[in-house]
């Protein structure tokens, strides 16, 4: 983004380079204040960025001045610079309603420039100068701008992408950090015995380079179970994982990014490791250990992903392995899992800027776990093989602040008499970057 | 891609010259051009070099081409050399067809990560190293360089 800053300080309006803001690195947004004294230009804006190699896609601008009105129309008069703004569009009456020569206001809209020197403003409702805030009178003009084809890996992220969805298999590497809560309802049975499981997901990311994504998921679980008049409950903290994603390919094209990267985690032994007695629910050990937030002890975690777009379709796969090692001679068995990830961007259907989008999402998950342990010693009958759908739904409010929820159900599920089969689940989220 | 058969050397070594105070000679530089020629970065001493570092994947650094193209042609006799020299990932085919498509007039080397850190550890492209006629480094410009710039920092030591 240094480019996009460097090209705009050029600009005799333009503040100096570090006052310039790019408030958005992946496509490119930019704020800044211009001189006071100085008149503004949006085609010097838009030549300024083209010669740095970029495509000014739009540009909005808020002006502080007063109202005129000639055969033409409205205009707006700057103080210091004595710039004046042809006011033009649909919106101006709308902005405008008690609009009076001489009357000083705030006008926010699109901008362009209309010919040598005639700059125009489409605007958004106005509001009076004297309700504005921290705006001051002598501060004619502050711009947002937004680049769509900024520049390449090294700068922090490209392009005109689309829309990437943030979650599972989760690929998108941003710069900066992240923090995603997580709630999660699992119902699994076994027999007449029910299990509700309710975790707390925290997930704290930071990408260092927009190449490696390091991440700490902490879960916070409480589970309760049901059999037959005996019932109880427990809550704790499970196994913390921490990862590095390292993201070794990526080919950007204008709604057809592609992407791969390679994860490596490892599960920490930090959870609560406690299940129920035998007094307190008839069930052989494996199955009542099954009752605590952990799967075993020290665990590393292998992840390869893959994600495409394609136009408003956006692919992703992952495989995963987990190799558990015993605690306390107790382990799930070793997992793989392969999910899919299909999405497609609902809104907006004419996409012009990051923020509002809505996806519609339909997540698959085959699980193959392999046959676990208890006091040291195989547990018969607890590998697994289960498939799962996951329709639903994300709405990326703003780039930086994403919600998303899914409900998960079994399609086929082959699952030994000694492990729990999960009913249904749900899954509620929301995304926060910095 | 082809970076398994691009091979870059960097040799750096501490200049003979007697240098003043914040000076710094450039690096002995030797790079594998896009025919994979031999480039030496001493074979241009007495010149005013400019080392481009670019990515054909770098739209800035594609956009500021045709003036280091011009600035080679108009300023040539008067010294002046521009040294291209790519930045990881490329694909060799690619970078010879964009210096094909806007005819670049000046050598392109091959260069690795290593290369660009040699001069700026930044992570900005392109970066413009300004190396004048002894030898020294006398600026590094960080981003585009614009026609100002080149007027203020590469014309007065021509």
């Amino acid at each position: 983004m240094f480019n996009i800053q460097k090209a705009v300080s050029r600009l005799n309006f333009a503040p100096k380079l570090n006052e310039i803001e790019i408030t958005d690195i992946k496509t490119g947004i930019g704020v800044f204040t211009p001189k006071a004294e100085k008149p503004v230009s949006f085609a010097a804006l838009k030549e300024t960025l083209k010669k740095a190699g970029y495509t000014l896609a739009s540009a909005k601008i808020t002006v502080n001045g007063k109202l005129a009105r000639d055969a033409a129309g409205w205009s707006l008069l700057t103080d210091m610079s004595g710039q004046r703004f042809t006011l033009a569009g649909e919106g101006v009456d709308l902005a405008l309603p008690d609009a009076a020569p001489n009357a000083q206001v705030e006008v926010t809209g699109d901008w362009k420039t209309a010919g040598e020197g005639k700059e125009v403003i489409s605007p958004l409702p106005a509001k009076k100068a004297g309700q504005s805030h921290n705006e001051s009178r002598d501060k004619p003009a502050k711009t947002e701008y937004v680049d769509l084809t900024s520049g390449g890996p090294l700068e922090g992220g490209p392009l005109p992408v689309a829309p990437i969805r943030t979650t599972s298999p989760g690929l998108t590497v941003y710069r900066g950090g992240a923090f995603v809560p997580r709630y999660i309802y699992i119902r699994q049975q076994l027999g007449g015995l029910k299990v509700d499981r309710h975790i707390m997901l925290l997930d704290f990311s930071y990408t260092p380079t927009p190449k490696l994504l390091v991440e700490a998921e902490i879960p916070i679980t409480r589970i309760s179970f049901k059999d037959s008049g005996a019932s109880g409950s427990s809550e704790g903290v499970g196994n913390i994982i921490i990862s590095g994603k390292y993201r070794f390919f990526r080919q950007v094209e204008a709604w057809g990014d592609r992407q791969a990267a390679l994860r490596f985690g490892l599960e920490l032994p930090t959870g609560k490791k406690g299940a129920p007695g035998e007094q307190q629910l008839q069930a052989p050990a494996f199955v009542r250990q099954q009752l605590s937030p952990i799967s075993g002890g020290l665990s590393p975690h292998l992840d390869l992903t893959y994600s495409q777009a394609k136009g408003r379709f956006i692919f992703g796969g992952n495989a995963e392995v987990v190799f558990r090692s015993q605690r306390d001679g107790f382990r799930m068995g070793h997992e793989l899992r392969i999910n899919t990830d299909l999405e497609y961007v609902l809104f907006p259907r004419k996409y012009d800027r990051p923020g509002g989008e809505v996806f519609a999402i339909l997540e698959s998950n085959f699980i193959r776990r392999g046959t676990g342990r208890i006091a040291g010693a195989s547990a018969p009958g607890s590998s697994s093989t289960e498939y799962y759908l996951a329709p639903g739904v994300q709405y990326a409010m703003h780039p930086r602040f994403v919600m998303e929820a899914s409900y998960q159900l079994p399609v086929a599920r082959n699952t030994g008499p000694q492990s729990l089969r999960i009913e249904q689940g749900l899954l509620v989220g929301v995304r926060i970057l910095y | 891609m082809t970076r398994a058969a691009i091979t870059a050397t960097i040799l750096v070594a501490l200049s003979s010259l007697v240098l003043g105070q914040g000076e710094k000679p450039a690096p002995k530089l030797e790079l594998k051009d896009v025919e994979g020629r031999a480039l030496r970065l001493n074979d241009y001493k007495g010149k005013v070099v400019l080392l481009n570092f670019w990515a054909t994947w770098c739209p800035p650094c594609r956009a500021e081409m045709p003036d280091l193209v011009k600035w080679q042609r108009e300023y040539k006799s008067r010294g002046l050399q521009v040294i291209g020299i790519t930045y990881p990932p490329e694909e060799l085919a690619e970078v010879r067809e964009f210096i094909k498509s806007i005819k670049v007039n000046y050598p392109i080397a091959l260069g690795e990560e290593q290369t660009k850190a040699v001069f700026d550890k930044g992570e900005t492209l392109p970066v413009t190293v300004v190396i004048d006629k002894k030898g020294i480094i006398r600026e590094v410009i960080q981003g585009i360089i614009f026609p100002e710039e080149f007027e203020q920092k590469v014309k007065p030591l021509l």
